[in-house]
């Protein structure tokens, strides 16, 4: 037997609970007593790594709702990456059909908004551009512009449920009030904050590769009062922003120097 | 405001701040409760026989009753 055949063997025996017929060990416990050891710790790493990310979804449910409904995802969607960091993905979308978690039409839109900090937390670095960087920029030539966003950057929108305010309540926030309407939220790599439907569609137009005054004309038709000068210094503040140029630029990491 | 003086407005207001963000925004906060730590550790279950305890289970006599914080919002919950 060579070695893919031995691991795929070895996979088709974690995946099946009944291991009755499996071949005996050569010593110790019993092969299948052995291999519910093995899957056990699969699945508790797996639903261990479930509440590392999605951890405001488990503060709403309480610690024993949320691992029954994440041993359930766990049992019933494989892994697609031997990286736990990227696992959890679907589980907006299983959270959506769960149907003990239909009295809570919330979570799916709480475990998105649990899934893009985490994704903020973990995408690549990227230069920063300062915003002096701009001072050489004709104020006549900006709407051609074209910003290359830090990767980090998500949008998350709900368009039923104050996710902002169900977040900020466990920040410390008050209690949320869900009769309040969608809400939509931008998120860095250390901040979140809650912005407005204009600059929602200022940002998602920005994060499209649109130009400065296309992103601001979108922004203008969802709201013309959006204000654009406090969504441009969130940028920049946040330091969101790893380039502009016309061309539009794509960021990259800045290479490690050799050692 | 026309599209080219809400422009060179923004860009001037970024430039007054530069890059020390001393215009704070407002209703910023804090990405608290995300976990920071690496999660691909095998040993993260306290032990290796952690899975002991555990492999006899079964997910289905949890109850599924929600008793985090979902419990303090209020308002009327309608379906989506």
């Amino acid at each position: 037997m060579n070695y893919a055949q031995a691991i795929s063997a070895f996979a088709q025996v974690l995946n099946h609970e009944d291991d009755t017929d499996q071949p005996p060990a050569a010593s110790g416990l019993h092969f299948a007593h052995r291999m519910r050891h093995y899957r056990a710790n699969c699945r508790l790493n797996r639903i261990a790594a479930l509440q590392a990310t999605f951890s405001t979804v488990e503060q709403l449910l309480g610690a024993d709702f949320f691992r029954a409904m994440a041993r359930e995802y766990v049992d019933s969607i494989p892994a697609t990456s031997a990286n736990l960091h990227e696992m959890g993905g679907e589980f907006p979308g299983f959270i959506a059909q769960f149907a003990p978690a239909a009295a809570l039409p919330y979570l799916p839109d709480v475990a998105q908004l649990d899934w893009a900090r985490w994704q903020a937390w973990l995408a690549p670095d990227a230069p920063e551009l300062a915003a002096d960087q701009l001072a050489f920029v004709a104020s006549d030539d900006f709407a051609s512009y074209r910003l290359q966003l830090h990767p980090a950057m998500q949008l998350v929108a709900s368009a039923s449920w104050p996710i902002a305010d169900i977040l900020a309540m466990h920040a410390g926030g008050p209690s949320a009030n869900l009769d309040a309407g969608g809400q939509k939220i931008m998120i860095s790599r250390y901040q979140w904050q809650t912005v407005s439907d204009g600059q929602w569609a200022f940002f998602s137009a920005l994060q499209q590769r649109s130009s400065v005054g296309d992103a601001l004309e979108q922004a203008l038709a969802v709201d013309e009062h959006t204000d654009i000068n406090q969504a441009l210094l969130w940028l920049f503040q946040q330091q969101l922003v790893c380039a502009a140029d016309r061309s539009g630029t794509v960021c990259e990491d800045t290479p490690p120097p050799h050692a | 405001m026309n599209k080219q003086l809400i422009l060179s407005t923004a860009l001037t207001a970024v430039l007054a701040a530069g890059v020390s963000g001393t215009a704070l925004a407002a209703d910023k906060e804090k990405c608290y409760g995300v976990a920071k730590a690496g999660k691909n550790d095998c040993a993260a279950n306290g032990h290796a026989c952690a899975g002991q305890a555990k492999s006899d289970n079964n997910g289905k006599e949890w109850k599924y009753v929600a008793a985090g914080t979902c419990v303090e919002m209020k308002g009327s919950l309608k379906p989506m």
